[in-house]
């Protein structure tokens, strides 16, 4: 599929992203470590748990995909209404992080109790190597726009592995920067910084309309029998 | 602690339907920690285990590899439910074995939460069990092992359904719900936690001539203590070395700095600004002012208002209820569809119908809504206070101390001189006697004025103006002599105090009755009123200032009249209860020619020259016409009129909360907490009327659903625990208080100096 090293592209560079919400869970991951290379071995740990979490909602997003499918409840193919939604929310989140829709910016709640803190912190700051990799793994669950888009473009794989792979795929791109973020090298200047985002975003639009793209050329009533090849590769849709 | 009552060793919370009986002593003699529920038993053992090491043990261990193990059971089983193991490639004879393969691995990796998570529930349920207790913990163990078993019998039989993950999701549910409820219910205690952590834990002790740093505990009543500038008094006192200004915020509110010089009371907890200084303590280790109030929080929240005790009523028939119909959808769903349909529908019945929430929804609010409120200088004695202030439609200030400062002065004294000039000595000396252990503003007013003037020694002249032509404000009528001669002063004994009408006593040497008081004092005790001081009392009544008149034999023989400052908040109070839809009147025994001018000023009704009979009147018309009634008064003078209300609410009570029986007490002076208190108080209750309905119509419907047996269990228990957090969350707002401008209300106060020691004094005329 011409998506794959897209979603991989998509991953790397949408790591800017991450290092927003989730840099500082990298940095306090490194906190506990006594030189590099233990520290690169709990941040290789941390993504890993990410990595799988994200896996298991994908797995989790392709079944549900699957059920969809199955119920035929939608007036087209769920498959291509569930593109046509990942690819609309992708590229909404692209623009969003590229700032251009200001009006939809939520503001940020102040306070607000998190009942998971307690839990949370205590594996982020324990130092054993395998605490990492359990912090990793809750921090899959952390509520994100970039992760929400791909988990639908999952589901719209109707598949459990390939909606796995997706995921993990995406949280492997999201792996080399979130490294170098943890262990404390600060790589990236500012700017710099803003104008990768940038970047990433665009690739995220991109990725955004293509999967819309394909979503369109799917859409069939639900009650066609077979639908066209989708004219970037040979796969049949269904 | 109340006898019988004993707090969870976690969160410090009262532990429900939970007598005292001699706790099982573990080895080593130590009693045996009592938990309130799994949650705070799971978190206290994390706790204990990173407490000195800072590393994560076991039990966290535990509960991240169950959520790795789970996730995979659950990728295994989806595969296994959609029957896509390798997309529409492989079909036919390596179907079968990779079915079998991944039936084995759900077993395999199941197996390990079971053991891993299973056994701290089970430990749990036991506890209770031992307690007498059936609790829903019994219940999911049961159920889960249960599931366990039945689906491992399965997979060795090679053929039948199998849910481990059912076992898996929900004992992981489990354990993190718990563990969110117990650390939502360490937070509630936050607020006082806070208040605690102001103490001081070590304490410089002078001993043997050098200071000695000891525990706050082991330091006795009687020790001479050495607090430097920055820090937090750890005991109440006196001063023995040293002047100082303190912060007494903590216990008042009032961010102005009182200066306090040797001799003078120091409070526990308040904050000393700059200077160092010697104290030596008056109150037992743990005693302190704040001490004291952090203890009535503590009482408070042991407790019931209406709500938890509906509450608590729902939640003691939950149990049985649940387990019937656990049951019933056990038998019902085994004769449709089967054993294994039967056991997930009485699972998801027994998940959902899980009191927690219900049990958690009132109290953790409350809890919270009580900590919070002293922080904020508002101390509700109990939960039920709490929804009384709240359902208050109107408030009756008393007047004198509450809406007016405490310390008034006289203005002018009129004295009768027909009996020549020992007159004017006898009135000041009996006046000074009769007062001195009174507590009333007035009286405080009156013994500062007269004994000021006695001990400086002036006596009247004879040369007053004239009977009938005194000034029209009544000025002060004493002089100086050339020489000043000391006066032997009467006393009075056998003082006593008259409720709302003033005091009487016994002249020491001529043993006639004083009376000192109202109008009304002196027309029940026959005094007549002599000419001269007719322009004294015309005054008082045409200007509004407050008449307190002497007399004894028969006739009345002076006239005081004070001068009394209304708080500067007093009349934005007034303003703001209106606003929140309160009504609003003043009580007082003053005559009507003052409560006149304060009704002008604060532009609200005053009911005059009441007594104390007529207060309490004046509050049951109230509670008939318009509704609940609440009291705001200095707690001291007006308790009937306090009790008689729905709530009470005493000001001013912040540095020895244990004096008041109050209901609801204002820490500072002002009665500007009031508005916020009632607001706070309604928000609480808005919270948790909607806590405890959404519970249980959460319970109820969830219960119909998963009876139907179309709940999934392993959804149920995802439910159980978005409910628990859902009441958590919605409790534990309440940390972000509604208007909340606690500290800089005090900065909207104008500088007034304090007054500190020096009387003031009134214009003389020669």
């Amino acid at each position: 599929m011409i998506e794959w090293p897209l979603i991989f592209l998509g991953g790397f560079l949408g790591a800017s992203h991450c290092v927003g919400m989730c840099g500082a869970f990298a940095v306090s991951i490194g906190i506990g470590a006594t030189s590099v290379r233990a520290n690169l071995r709990r941040q290789a740990l941390y993504t890993l748990g990410r990595t799988v979490t994200y896996a298991f909602g994908g797995a989790a997003a392709g079944v549900a995909g699957m059920r969809l499918q199955q119920l035929s409840l939608a007036a087209m193919n769920p498959q291509a209404m569930l593109a046509i939604a990942a690819g609309t929310l992708l590229v909404g989140q692209g623009l969003h992080s590229a700032g251009l829709i200001p009006w939809l910016r939520r503001r940020h709640v102040a306070a607000g109790y998190c009942p998971a803190q307690g839990l949370f912190a205590s594996f982020l700051t324990a130092p054993g190597a395998w605490n990492a990799f359990f912090a990793g793994l809750l921090t899959g669950f952390l509520p994100c726009g970039l992760v929400y888009a791909y988990l639908v473009l999952a589901a719209g794989t109707s598949s459990l592995w390939q909606g796995a792979a997706i995921m993990g795929l995406f949280g492997a791109g999201t792996a080399p920067l979130m490294i170098l973020t943890g262990i404390g090298t600060a790589l990236l200047s500012l700017r710099m910084r803003s104008r990768l985002l940038r970047l990433a975003a665009c690739c995220v639009v991109v990725t955004g309309l293509i999967t819309i793209g394909r979503g369109v050329s799917w859409a069939r009533p639900a009650n066609a029998t077979t639908a066209p090849a989708c004219p970037f590769c040979s796969e049949n849709a269904d | 602690m109340k006898s019988g009552q004993i707090d969870c060793d976690f969160c410090g919370l009262p532990i429900p339907g939970f007598s005292r009986t001699q706790p099982a002593e573990a080895e080593g003699g130590a009693p045996e920690p009592q938990f309130c529920c799994f949650g705070c038993r799971f978190a206290s053992a994390v706790t204990q285990e990173r407490g000195d090491t800072g590393a994560i043990r076991w039990t966290l261990m535990r509960l991240g590899l169950s959520i790795f193990l789970s996730m995979n059971v659950m990728a295994f089983s989806m595969a296994l439910w959609t029957g896509d193991v390798y997309g529409q490639v492989q079909t036919g004879t390596l179907q079968t074995p990779l079915f079998g393969l991944f039936r084995y691995l759900c077993l395999l990796f199941s197996f390990p939460v079971v053991v891993l998570l299973g056994g701290p529930l089970m430990d749990s349920a036991w506890q209770a069990l031992r307690r007498g207790m059936l609790s829903t913990d019994l219940l999911l163990v049961t159920g889960t092992a249960a599931a366990f078993v039945l689906s491992a019998v399965s997979v060795f039989r090679d053929e039948g359904p199998i849910y481990f993950e059912v076992a898996c999701v929900i004992l992981v549910m489990v354990t993190l719900g718990r563990w969110f409820e117990a650390a939502g219910r360490l937070r509630a205690g936050a607020a006082l936690d806070e208040l605690q952590r102001l103490l001081p834990k070590y304490v410089r002790v002078i001993r043997g001539g050098g200071d000695v740093q000891v525990p706050a505990a082991e330091v006795a009543r009687g020790d001479l203590v050495r607090v430097l500038p920055g820090e937090r008094f750890p005991a109440d006192g006196r001063l023995v070395e040293g002047r100082v200004a303190v912060d007494q915020q903590i216990l008042t509110g009032e961010s102005q700095p009182v200066s306090r010089a040797p001799g003078d009371e120091v409070y526990a907890g308040t904050l000393n600004l700059d200077g160092a200084v010697v104290v030596e303590t008056t109150s037992d280790p743990g005693t302190g002012s704040l001490d004291r109030l952090i203890a009535a929080v503590r009482e408070a929240r042991e407790s019931k208002g209406f709500y938890q005790d509906l509450a608590n009523r729902i939640s003691a028939w939950v149990f049985p209820a649940v387990t019937l119909i656990a049951l019933a959808t056990l038998a019902w769903h085994w004769r449709a569809a089967g054993f294994d349909q039967g056991l997930k529908a009485a699972l998801a019945v027994v998940l959902v119908a899980c009191p927690c929430a219900l049990g958690l929804a009132t109290p953790l609010a409350a809890w919270t809504a009580l900590g919070v409120a002293a922080q904020h200088h508002v101390l509700f004695r109990s939960g039920q206070a709490l929804e009384r202030l709240a359902g208050i439609r109107a408030v009756r200030f008393d007047k004198t101390g509450t809406l007016t400062t405490g310390d008034g002065r006289v203005v002018a004294c009129m004295i009768d001189d027909e009996l020549g000039l020992a007159a004017g000595r006898r009135v000041l000396s009996l006046a000074t006697t009769l007062t001195a252990g009174s507590l009333h503003p007035y009286s405080r007013a009156i013994h500062k004025y007269s004994s000021f003037l006695m001990a400086a020694g002036w006596k009247a002249e004879g040369t007053n103006e004239p009977a009938g032509s005194a000034g029209p404000d009544g000025r002060s009528v004493f002089c100086q002599n050339s020489a000043p001669t000391r006066y032997h002063s009467e006393s009075c004994t056998e003082i006593r105090q008259r409720a709302g009408r003033g005091l009487v006593g016994q002249c020491s040497t001529t043993g006639e009755s004083i009376f000192l008081g109202s109008r009304a004092l002196m027309e029940e005790a026959q005094l007549s009123v002599p000419p001269a001081l007719h322009p004294a009392i015309a005054a008082g009544e045409i200007g509004g200032s407050p008449v307190v008149c002497l007399g004894w034999n028969s006739r009345m023989r002076a006239v005081f009249l004070l001068d009394e400052t209304l708080r500067h908040s007093t009349k934005k109070s007034i303003a703001d209860c209106r606003r929140i839809g309160i009504d609003v009147a003043v009580l007082t025994g003053d005559h009507c020619g003052r409560a006149r001018k304060l009704a002008a000023e604060l532009n609200v009704p005053v009911l005059a020259e009441l007594l104390p009979e007529q207060k309490l009147a004046a509050i049951r018309e109230t509670q008939k016409t318009i509704g609940p009634v609440a009291m705001v008064g200095d707690g001291i003078n007006d308790a009937p009129a306090l009790a008689a209300s729905d709530v009470g609410v005493a000001l001013g009570c912040g540095a020895d909360v244990s004096r008041d029986a109050a209901q609801v007490c204002l820490l500072s002076d002002d009665p500007e907490r009031l508005v916020w208190a009632v607001q706070f108080a309604r928000a609480t209750v808005r919270i948790m009327r909607r806590n405890l309905i959404w519970a249980f119509s959460y319970n109820c419907a969830g219960v119909a659903l998963a009876a139907s047996g179309r709940l999934n269990p392993a959804l149920a228990a995802l439910l159980m625990v978005v409910s628990g957090v859902l009441v958590v969350r919605s409790s534990l707002s309440l940390h972000r208080a509604p208007g909340d401008f606690s500290r800089s209300h005090c900065d909207k106060r104008t500088a007034s100096p304090q007054v500190i020691s020096e009387a003031r004094l009134p214009a003389v005329q020669t």
